[in-house]
């Protein structure tokens, strides 16, 4: 398999690119399951967790806040993922100071941006995941909503009566996705940690 | 050092003040290095204060006599004849007349009435004025023995309880009381559509309300979160991608050439540390050597033999029940022989090397379906039993015309024919005509034979070489998490090596 530098994976990354995605899957993804199988995870962890590693990557450097001096893709990714791997261990009460370091993970990644933007796309994640439990005609009328579309035009693309009934119908998608939110036993897990 | 047995002494005679000079100071000194003997010096002290406010116990046992007095005495015209009626409260259990509910709804005002008789002086002070002197005379002048105004903080005290209640009574309405706010209020807070006095009680309750607080929070994170299209759209494509891709890094020549034997060297090291953590290589390199083995197996033929005759000879047998016994289970004959069917087919595509790699994919996860009468409901049976009777004999040439002949004279669910008229068609190698069939059943909207039919229309494109219609199929069962969701995705994988 063709090898990239890291400037043209973060580039990949920042446009979706599916054959740089597709590398770094195959490069590194092994080996993070190693990790988590090995620190009392599974194949799900694994999974669930590489791909919100890319997610916090993509985060950074959407924010322009992701310069390799001294580091390297490698290094940072498997940095981010043990990071990601602490916190669940700590959330499960698992004592993490017995990790089972098989990652060459770079040090000192840990500024207090990266701690926060875990926090956020932790929480961000789990509303996200909610929203797209919701039908397909609630995601795409939130989303509209959202996005500032007149309720008009709203009604019009959906084939609502009118902007009113496009308006209850709003409020029902979100009252439905509050509630799913809330009643999720992570997200009390994150207000816990909050207070 | 004083022992601890003897603390108690101690104390006492420290609190009366009976210890001479030097047992004082040796107290004290005790005391500043014993946090034990100064909390019970307090305590003790607290309590011989307590037991010498004599006068306090007199007036606390008084208060109780006069308002004992007060409920016996009904035809007392005071404030608090408001009482009167919530004396009687246990008749609630009996039969009540309208009437007296009338004269029962305002009780818990006079209740509260009553409270606010007792915690205000002036009617306190009223209350006593009031009381029939001849009653209370003797009581009277020992209670006029001493002035309220000399019992310091006593007043304060009484009010203080007052106040503990009142705290309690509003934390347990805080308990009850519901969000003041609805899911659209928020919302039009959000959005800015709040004005004048809607707003300002908002805001006003917003600064005070942490839960509201938490509530602004969660619905502006939400519309942030939600406008996050690209990280909704990059999260599903990572997901789509581990769900289809292979998640080893070397090469499926590489693995041949691993278990071969012909790899050398820096790359048979990079493969051994790939291997050492790679549970997905492992399983992968175990089921390349598994299926060489299985093509080494030369004794197969014989066994492939074997089986034929097994299966012709179970067929004839159970042709024989059908005819004698006409509730007989197709679907059992049906599986049994089917499953030594894909046996073989299965055997003979691994041992066919010139096969191309669709053939191979189809051949490995093409099964021919059951026929399970119990599925087909009600109509035209006949037909179904004897069309099927053929179907299972691999007579699908007159199973199709049965099926046909079933098209003319039914009306409802023809789906069913539909269905194992693609199935012989199928198997007869006919996978064009077998997808029209497949789509009428698919078209038909609300049938049990749709995911079957969806799936075995994607393996015809598949034999047929439609690469691209076929993958937009089997990515179509992936996504419906159907039954067929992990044969799918297997032959998803082998295309993309075919398309490589």
């Amino acid at each position: 398999m063709k090898g990239y530098s890291d400037e043209q994976i973060l580039k990949g990354i920042l446009r979706h690119d599916n054959l740089i995605l597709q590398y770094i899957y195959k490069q590194y993804y092994y080996r993070v399951n190693y990790f988590i199988k090995k620190n009392q995870g599974n194949e799900e962890d694994a999974s669930d967790l590489f791909q919100e590693a890319v997610i916090v990557i993509y985060r950074k450097l959407k924010e322009n806040d992701l310069i390799f001096e001294k580091s390297s893709f490698q290094g940072y990714l498997f940095a981010v993922c043990r990071f990601l791997w602490l916190k669940q261990l700590e959330k499960r009460r698992i004592e993490k100071e017995k990790i089972n370091d098989t990652l060459p993970f770079q040090e000192n990644i840990y500024d207090d941006n990266l701690v926060d933007l875990v926090d956020k796309n932790e929480k961000y994640g789990l509303y996200q995941k909610h929203f797209k439990t919701l039908s397909s005609d609630c995601q795409k009328l939130l989303q509209m909503f959202f996005d500032k579309i007149p309720l008009r035009e709203i009604a019009k693309i959906m084939g609502y009566k009118g902007e009113k009934y496009a308006k209850t119908r709003k409020y029902k998608c979100k009252e439905l996705l509050i509630s799913r939110i809330k009643q999720d036993s992570e997200y009390k897990k994150i207000l816990e940690d909050d207070t | 050092m004083i022992r601890k047995a003897e603390f108690f002494d101690w104390i006492e005679d420290y609190l009366l003040g009976q210890l001479n000079e030097g047992e004082r100071k040796e107290f004290e000194a005790e005391m500043k290095f014993n946090e034990e003997l100064t909390k019970e010096v307090i305590l003790q002290k607290g309590i011989q204060s307590a037991i010498k406010e004599k006068d306090v116990l007199i007036f606390k046992e008084k208060l109780g006599d006069i308002v004992n007095q007060n409920d016996a005495n009904e035809n007392e015209t005071d404030s608090f004849e408001l009482l009167d009626d919530f004396a009687d409260i246990q008749e609630i259990t009996e039969t009540i007349a309208p009437e007296d509910l009338i004269n029962f709804y305002d009780s818990l005002p006079k209740v509260h009435v009553y409270h606010h008789e007792i915690t205000s002086d002036e009617n306190i002070h009223k209350f006593y004025k009031e009381q029939d002197k001849e009653k209370t005379n003797s009581e009277e002048d020992s209670f006029m023995d001493f002035e309220l105004e000399e019992i310091e903080g006593l007043e304060d005290a009484v009010l203080e309880k007052d106040i503990l209640n009142l705290r309690d009574t509003l934390s347990q309405v805080a308990k009850s009381v519901v969000p003041q706010f609805s899911e659209v209020e928020i919302d039009n807070y959000i959005n800015n559509e709040l004005t004048g006095k809607e707003l300002e009680q908002f805001e006003i309750e917003l600064k005070q309300n942490r839960k509201l607080q938490k509530e602004v929070e969660l619905h502006r994170e939400l519309k942030n979160a939600i406008q996050e299209t690209d990280i909704l759209n990059l999260r599903s494509q990572i997901s789509g991608l581990m769900e289809t891709e292979t998640s080893w890094n070397v090469s499926s020549q590489s693995i041949e050439d691993y278990i071969d034997g012909d790899l050398e060297d820096e790359l048979l090291a990079e493969f051994n540390a790939e291997l050492r953590e790679n549970t997905d290589l492992m399983a992968e390199v175990a089921l390349r050597k598994k299926v060489n083995e299985s093509i080494g197996e030369k004794d197969i033929f014989a066994l492939r033999s074997e089986m034929k005759n097994a299966r012709e000879n179970a067929e004839s047998k159970e042709i024989k029940s059908i005819v004698m016994d006409t509730n007989f289970n197709f679907s059992r004959i049906w599986k049994s022989s089917a499953a030594i069917l894909i046996f073989l087919i299965g055997i003979a595509g691994v041992l066919n090397n010139q096969h191309n790699s669709l053939d191979k994919s189809y051949d490995m996860f093409y099964e021919a379906p059951d026929w399970s009468p119990e599925r087909s409901v009600t109509p035209s049976l006949g037909y179904l039993q004897k069309g099927n009777l053929y179907y299972v004999n691999g007579k699908y040439n007159k199973a199709i015309k049965v099926y046909d002949e079933a098209f003319a004279n039914i009306k409802n669910e023809k789906f069913v024919f539909h269905f194992y008229k693609g199935a012989s068609l199928q198997k007869l190698g006919r996978y064009e005509e077998a997808i029209v069939e497949f789509n009428q059943v698919v078209n038909d909207g609300d049938n049990m034979f749709i995911e079957e039919s969806r799936w075995f229309r994607s393996l015809c494109h598949v034999k047929l070489g439609n690469k691209s219609i076929a993958k937009n199929e089997l990515t179509a069962i992936i996504n419906r998490n159907g039954d067929y969701k992990k044969e799918a995705k297997a032959i998803l994988r082998r295309l993309k090596y075919t398309i490589r």
